[in-house]
């Protein structure tokens, strides 16, 4: 038996799941689409539903995001309150490596560039600061892609993608899939850490003294950003989506 | 001190003569002195001998921070690096403040403050990568400015590295030179100490965390409350102009600048600051907009900037494209006394002959070049002095007639005379109002070249005493002198009679350095009507414990407040103000937060009677440590602190009697200086010489000193914990 599930009324983020099997692919997708809707069942079990192993060759499709982050580079004055925030809040221990929106890395050179840094964003260049953020990707999202335990989830209120620590075992796949680095693997816990959108009311956009960050409806930011790595993907990824792409 | 949070437990020292890092525990060694200078003090009291010379390898630089260094405490940004002082006339202890993000990074990197010690054989930096420590040779950064050195350390370390390095200045032991972070803060006085340890900088990258001791929700609860308090810069809680939530509008001298129509004109798109109402979180950083250019200056804003965890904002960030025709990087940032060139050159005929718009202009590229100039060579203008000392050397009467005739020409050779006076010479430069006359002063500077480059890059009391040769009468009337405003004992004054009377006073005698102590005397300009800033103050000290003085007497702190520009007679309520005031300073620098904006006294909420909090630190400490502190507890941690360094001058200079060498008032203090002047008659802020001697006594009282030495009692020192200071001062004959 499979269902089309409308996890996030309002949103298109319909995902499919083999209520048989509990697994979700890319590749029941496509054979699957038009079945019938079960958006309230779904919102209350969405989270533990095993829909993805990518060990054994299936790929998630996760629902988008309901909501982003937004960064107003014209408007950051780069005091970091946002990193704090997110860290003391959530952890109970101030960190700018771990924190899930990265300014740190780029205050004084974006890119930790050096040369020929004037008019470059940065305070040693033209002042402009570009806080890193989790773009809530939509499929295919590197990120729970990459992750061989299916340990990153999209949260059943916001559909921020968030890790299950329970199934996180600590690998750091994630965080060299992310094309904008913004996940962290935290070395005391072993758990990657990740921006959960702090369910729907964001710590770091609380904190912004100038209004800079601002928690919206989901859009996509992944064009308009300039990536800082190349998406690593395990091969068993890479070779289901060659499937269909 | 068994805590649970706020430090990391880890102080890092690096000895440069054998290429070595060590570990120690922080709070088995520094317990009573926390961090940040307090930490410095005790470094220097245990393991400098007296003797040393700031640029001996003996010597220590000791940069600190605290325990709420990288929490999100606000304003936990500051660093405090101390030493003995190569602008100090007996090399003196002396601690130099830069904000930015290098304390919160090395707390991040696992450290709780960086002891360097020794002297390397080649120029070198260190890299702190966490708690791998390498010292790395560079050759090719010796002889290049601060931004040179800043961006090849953080293409070798990665973009999160904050660095503090120096500049040519420090290289060639510039008594007045900096070392400088994050392109627009600087620690004074310090660079040529860095110099003489042939290091060029420190590199720091940290991906650890602070623990908070306290749980999620009351650490929350606490920021919350303090960003509820929260004013603008040095805690102005009124805004200067009028808003629609504000009852009270301040002077155009209280940093509350923030409007409606006043935008960040160079934000892409403009940012409109608007009226920041103080309830609104998310206009904090928006409501100071100290634009030092001023209100021309605000279409050429790209933002504010600042230091680690502030949310307000007090460094200003330009981009002045005109500028590049003198040949540096349009963008610039700074604040005060940093925008230097402007001061530099505000006398010459710099903007003659042209109209409003371009002059005005012409003023801010002055800042945006002496800014460059300063920050790459690493030159520090003691705040303000350097510019006030050049223009009363060359131009003494301020008259333009004969200039450099009177004190500069005696003490150069000929051949220098010469080209000071050659078409395209400095004097040349500075008369045709070319700013490229500022480059050339700072390189003058920089390289200590000529008669005249020494003079100005030495320590002031030295080079004023060199010239006294030639130029009999040259100290006496440097010290005399309104405009210079020297304070006394080397250094400037700071915020000194001029802003608290007495306790101005009083507090501008504490250190060997300009005082950098806005405890007091950021009450001057809060905004508020007196009556109700007297009225705050009154009820914040009641309390959190402060209810009588040394004597029993009681007393209503708002009665120690004098405006700006004014002073009375010392009372006891004033010695208490001062003591408190030095004793905050202390506890700002060895906690990680800024005495530019702590402490709280007044706030901007009308529904709290514009009470503060001045139990706040004290409350944020006991959070993020787990070590539960009143507001009085902590007070007297700041104290100990002090006493310490108090005890260090001491020990330095060679004397007990702090009363007589260096507790002076300054010539244009006295009153009787003055001719037609009548003090207390609220005109003025002078003070008699008796009265001085009174509000001496008064603060010994307070201080626990003997009053007639000024020395700290062996009481005092016991009483403190301190009975070994106590011994060894003893066995020198320092105790009284």
């Amino acid at each position: 038996m499979s269902q089309q599930l409308d996890l996030h009324p309002g949103t298109e983020g319909d995902v499919v799941v083999d209520l048989a099997s509990g697994k979700v692919s890319r590749r029941g997708f496509v054979t699957l689409t038009g079945a019938a809707a079960l958006g309230t069942f779904a919102n209350s079990f969405f989270g533990q539903v095993p829909f993805l192993n990518a060990l054994t060759g299936a790929v998630p499709i996760l629902s988008d995001s309901k909501g982003v982050l937004l960064h107003d580079v014209s408007r950051c004055v780069g005091c970091r309150r946002c990193e704090l925030a997110c860290t003391e809040f959530n952890d109970g221990a101030a960190s700018s490596y771990l924190a899930r929106i990265k300014v740190g890395r780029n205050l004084a050179y974006t890119g930790g560039s050096s040369s020929g840094a004037i008019n470059v964003p940065g305070k040693y260049g033209n002042f402009r600061i570009q806080a890193d953020t989790c773009k809530q990707c939509p499929h295919p999202v590197p990120c729970a892609t990459a992750c061989p335990h299916d340990a990153i989830v999209a949260d059943a209120k916001t559909g921020a993608r968030r890790v299950d620590e329970e199934k996180c075992i600590g690998c750091g796949l994630c965080t060299r899939a992310c094309p904008w680095a913004v996940i962290t693997l935290n070395k005391a816990t072993k758990k990657a850490s990740k921006c959960t959108l702090c369910d729907g009311s964001p710590e770091c956009a609380r904190a912004c003294p100038t209004g800079a960050l601002k928690y919206v409806s989901w859009r996509d930011l992944r064009l308009s950003t300039p990536v800082v790595q190349p998406s690593v993907m395990p091969p068993t990824s890479t070779v289901v989506c060659a499937d269909c792409h | 001190m068994p805590t649970s949070g706020g430090w990391t437990g880890r102080t890092l020292r690096v000895n440069l003569s054998t290429g070595t890092s060590t570990v120690e525990n922080t709070l088995d060694k520094y317990k009573d002195f926390w961090g940040g200078a307090g930490m410095g003090y005790k470094v220097l009291w245990d393991e400098v001998p007296a003797g040393t010379k700031p640029f001996d390898p003996e010597n220590k630089l000791i940069f600190g921070w605290g325990p709420l260094t990288g929490t999100g405490a606000p304003c936990g940004g500051r660093t405090a690096i101390t030493s003995l002082s190569p602008q100090h006339p007996k090399g003196a202890v002396a601690t130099g403040h830069m904000g930015g993000h290098f304390s919160a990074e090395a707390k991040y990197a696992g450290w709780d403050g960086i002891i360097v010690e020794g002297k390397s054989k080649v120029p070198v930096y260190i890299a702190i990568r966490d708690s791998k420590v390498e010292i790395v040779p560079c050759p090719q950064l010796w002889g290049s400015g601060i931004y040179r050195a800043t961006a090849e350390i953080v293409e070798a370390m990665g973009g999160s590295c904050q660095v503090a390095a120096i500049g040519q200045a420090g290289e060639n032991l510039v008594a007045q030179s900096v070392i400088m972070t994050n392109y627009s803060h600087s620690a004074g006085g310090l660079g040529g100490v860095m110099g003489s340890k042939n290091l060029k900088a420190i590199g720091v990258v940290g991906t650890g965390s602070v623990q908070i001791a306290a749980s999620k929700k009351a650490w929350r609860t606490e920021i919350d409350f303090a960003l509820s308090i929260i004013g603008s810069n040095n805690q102005a809680v009124v805004p200067n102009s009028p808003q629609p939530w504000a009852e009270y509008v301040g002077s155009s001298s209280v940093r509350w600048y923030a409007a409606k129509g006043k935008f960040w004109g160079a934000a892409n798109p403009p940012v409109e600051t608007g009226i920041c109402d103080p309830h609104d979180r998310q206009s904090l950083g928006l409501r100071c907009f100290k634009s030092d250019g001023g209100t021309f200056a605000e279409q050429f804003t790209v933002r504010m900037d600042g230091c680690h965890a502030c949310p307000i904002r007090c460094h200003q960030d330009i981009q002045v494209p005109s500028a590049a025709k003198w040949g540096v990087d349009i963008n610039a940032s700074n604040t005060c006394t940093g925008w230097w060139g402007n001061g530099l050159m505000a006398n010459a005929k710099v903007t003659a002959g042209l109209n409003v718009q371009d002059a005005a202009l012409k003023i801010l590229e002055m800042s945006v070049v002496g800014k460059h100039m300063t920050d790459d060579f690493g030159l520090h203008n003691n705040y303000g002095t350097t510019d006030r000392g050049w223009k009363f050397i060359y131009d003494p009467d301020g008259l333009g007639t004969n200039k450099g005739v009177k004190w500069i020409q005696p003490n150069v050779p000929v051949a220098e005379w010469t080209a000071l006076n050659a078409v395209g010479g400095l004097f040349d430069l500075y008369e045709k109002g070319d700013l490229n006359f500022i480059k050339a002063f700072g390189k003058m500077m920089a390289t200590q070249s000529g008669e005249l480059g020494k003079f100005l890059a030495g320590p002031v009391e030295a080079s004023l005493a060199a010239w006294e040769v030639n130029s009999p009468g040259l100290t006496a009337a440097y010290h005399a002198d309104n405009k210079v405003l020297w304070w006394a004992n080397g250094f400037p004054k700071h915020h000194s009679l001029e802003n608290g009377g007495i306790v101005g006073g009083l507090i501008n005698t504490g250190y060997n350095r300009d005082a950098q102590n806005h405890s007091w005397n950021q009450l001057m300009a809060t905004g508020l009507p007196n009556t109700v800033l007297k009225g705050v103050i009154t009820n914040q000290f009641k309390i959190n414990g402060y209810k009588a003085d040394s004597q029993g007497g009681s007393y209503d702190m708002g009665d120690a407040y004098d405006p700006s520009g004014t002073a009375q007679a010392p009372t006891r309520a004033r010695a208490v103000a001062a003591k408190w005031a030095i004793a905050r300073k202390e506890l700002c620098d060895a906690t990680g937060l800024c005495n530019w904006m702590y402490p709280w006294v007044p706030s901007p909420l009308r529904e709290r009677g514009y009470n503060g909090d001045i139990g706040i630190e004290a409350k944020m400490f006991s959070l993020a440590t787990g070590v539960d502190m009143t507001t009085k507890q902590f007070d007297d941690e700041g104290i100990r602190m002090y006493i310490l360094e108090r005890c260090l001058t001491m020990r330095t200079w060679g004397t007990k009697d702090m009363r007589h060498v260096h507790d002076t008032l300054p010539p244009w203090g006295d009153v009787a200086n003055h001719a037609g002047k009548v003090a207390y008659d609220g005109s003025n802020y002078y003070v008699t010489a008796a009265d001085w001697e009174i509000a001496l006594d008064y603060y010994y009282d307070e201080l626990g000193f003997d009053r007639a030495t000024g020395a700290p009692t062996r009481a005092t020192l016991e009483a403190y914990g301190m009975k070994d200071v106590a011994d060894e001062l003893a066995t020198l004959n320092l105790l009284p």
